[in-house]
């Protein structure tokens, strides 16, 4: 490293940030019982858990993707008045505590919401639902999506755009043909990160959807309410939810380096 | 019969321009950095919203109500850089237009047009895998293949390295033949092998326009003058043009005395410029007058070299 010219000063911070980072997880695998790790994890409310968080993210991030998609292109290629508040309000939930973010969900969806009485009237009751889940999850998670892709598309410019423009392909075909591909690293980046956020999402969970088992009990609420009870099973369960993430990013780091190199 | 009539001002950047082409008639616009022609190629384009009017072929592309899009229009732009789409192989860029027009032989047609630039060759290339030259053949078969009614080319050239850019203007001058287009350029050479017509602009208007000969050989302005790299006098109330290297320097007074404001290297000759005349002249004389910014000189060439013309 030293041959690149980094001052070996700012090495040794860095060493020390990685350490920060990296301590806590070493610690945290010191205390797993390894000989119950198999039973721990494969006890009911862990099962369900676990399976509950990976379909709500993937849900989440679906949402994420179909709606922070055109924002972010609304945000990078259009201009028109109110443009700085609407990204600062796409943008709020990067900076909002999470519980602040599960009230405010639960007085717009709630039974007494704006949205929810009107939904509330055709039998529709989505707070302490899996639904609520959802929506918390989506809300805390897109503006990371949005973030990286608006980052790629006022980076790209519309340089190509206009060529394919002039070259007769209308609005849709550039998008499709032209836009996306050229952004897709981003998109695959800013996915991957909408997704870890909401694997990890707990505050506006909590606060919006309950605690309910099976229903709105995600793995790191059930890792919270196993550390009072057992906590060497929240360890396990901890490890588990680290092994997902660690696995995702992964592939979503090779299928973006896929891209670029394709691209 | 003009295929393009224009009227366009944008406000902001002091542009106002009106300009018709024929069909078939290519067209080089002429003029220094922010003279307006980008703008132009751009009000063309529909890439910006000047006010005024246009029509090409019948179909308008914008007025006071109506605005056409880029993608409407039938104008293709090949820019500085040949912005191939990195993503896409060189036979897939070519096929772009008119796969985007719903044509279901897109694949012939690029092949066809990759033919006519020579490089099918590249056809299974990337983009990112071909040189600056090979590049821009491959952008103007990409232009050529959504079968533009106007093409409009934006100084092509400007951006390849020096030995590219030959073969490059062979090609071009043979795929204009009997195309409309507009071509922007630095280069009085594109001029001379690519256009029918020449439009010289300069601050957002056209200041001279005709045949390209007529206008580069007989320039009407001390503008156009320089541009076309020869020297403007004024002979009795007609205007006489001359090159700087059928000009010399005498050591006997003239009838054309000045004082030097510049010297330059130009090869293995030296420019030597006035206020009103430039001499191309051998280094050795530089040395033996001892001519220096501020000497008082005397310019002199023969008369048959002087090519004179009518004003208007």
């Amino acid at each position: 490293m030293p041959s690149t010219g980094v001052p070996r000063w700012i090495v040794a911070i860095a060493a020390l940030g990685a350490a920060f980072v990296l301590l806590p997880l070493v610690a945290m695998t010191t205390r797993i019982d390894w000989s119950q790790f198999g039973t721990l994890l494969a006890s009911e409310e862990s099962i369900a858990a676990l399976l509950l968080s990976l379909r709500t993210s993937l849900l989440a991030t679906l949402l994420c993707i179909v709606f922070g998609v055109p924002l972010a292109l609304v945000l990078a290629r259009t201009r028109f008045h109110g443009q700085g508040v609407l990204r600062s309000l796409v943008l709020l939930p990067l900076v909002l505590p999470p519980v602040v973010g599960g009230i405010a969900l639960l007085y717009t969806f709630g039974r007494k919401g704006i949205v929810g009485q009107a939904l509330d009237a055709i039998g529709i009751d989505i707070a302490f639902s899996t639904t609520a889940v959802v929506l918390a999850q989506t809300f805390v998670a897109m503006p990371f999506l949005v973030l990286s892709l608006e980052g790629a598309l006022r980076t790209m410019g519309t340089r190509y755009e206009v060529v394919a423009a002039t070259l007769g392909a209308g609005p849709t075909t550039v998008f499709r043909r032209v836009t996306l591909p050229l952004v897709l690293p981003a998109l695959v980046s800013g996915t991957v990160l909408s997704f870890a956020r909401a694997l990890g999402e707990f505050g506006a969970t909590l606060t919006f959807a309950g605690s309910l088992e099976g229903t709105t009990r995600t793995l790191p609420l059930e890792i919270y309410l196993q550390r009072e009870s057992s906590p060497t099973s929240a360890v396990a369960l901890s490890l588990v939810l680290i092994a997902v993430a660690i696995i995702v990013v992964n592939l979503a780091h090779r299928a973006s380096r896929g891209a670029d190199a394709r691209a | 019969m003009p295929v393009l009539d224009l009227t366009a001002q944008v406000a902001a950047r002091g542009f106002d321009v009106t300009l018709s082409i024929a069909e078939g008639e290519t067209v080089a616009v002429l003029g220094p950095n922010g003279a307006g022609k980008s703008t132009l190629l751009g009000a063309i384009a529909g890439l910006l919203r000047p006010s005024g009017r246009a029509t090409l072929g019948g179909t308008v592309l914008f007025d006071g109500s109506t605005f056409t899009p880029p993608h409407q229009r039938g104008i293709s732009l090949l820019a500085q850089d040949a912005l191939l789409f990195p993503h896409l192989s060189v036979l897939d860029n070519v096929a772009f237009g008119p796969r985007s027009a719903g044509r279901r032989d897109f694949r012939e047609r690029a092949l066809h047009w990759l033919a006519e630039v020579e490089a099918v060759h590249l056809a299974e290339r990337r983009a990112p895998q071909l040189s600056g030259g090979q590049a821009q053949r491959v952008a103007i078969a990409r232009a050529l293949a959504s079968e533009p009614r106007l093409l409009l080319l934006d100084e092509p050239m400007a951006a390849l390295d020096v030995s590219a850019a030959p073969a490059l203007r062979r090609l071009l001058s043979t795929v204009l033949r009997q195309r409309t287009a507009i071509i922007v350029t630095h280069e009085i050479l594109d001029a001379y092998s690519v256009a029918d017509r020449v439009i010289v602009m300069n601050y957002g208007h056209i200041v001279e326009q005709g045949p390209t000969r007529e206008v580069l050989e007989r320039p009407r302005t001390a503008f156009t003058a320089a541009l076309a790299g020869l020297n403007l006098i004024e002979v009795g109330d007609q205007l006489g043009a001359i090159r700087p290297a059928d000009v010399t320097i005498s050591p006997i007074p003239t009838a054309h005395p000045g004082t030097v404001t510049d010297l330059e290297p130009h090869g293995d000759f030296v420019r030597v410029r006035s206020a009103d005349l430039a001499a191309d002249v051998h280094p050795r004389l530089v040395a033996d007058l001892d001519l220096a910014p501020g000497s008082s000189v005397w310019f002199d060439f023969t008369p048959g070299r002087l090519s004179v013309y009518p004003r208007v």
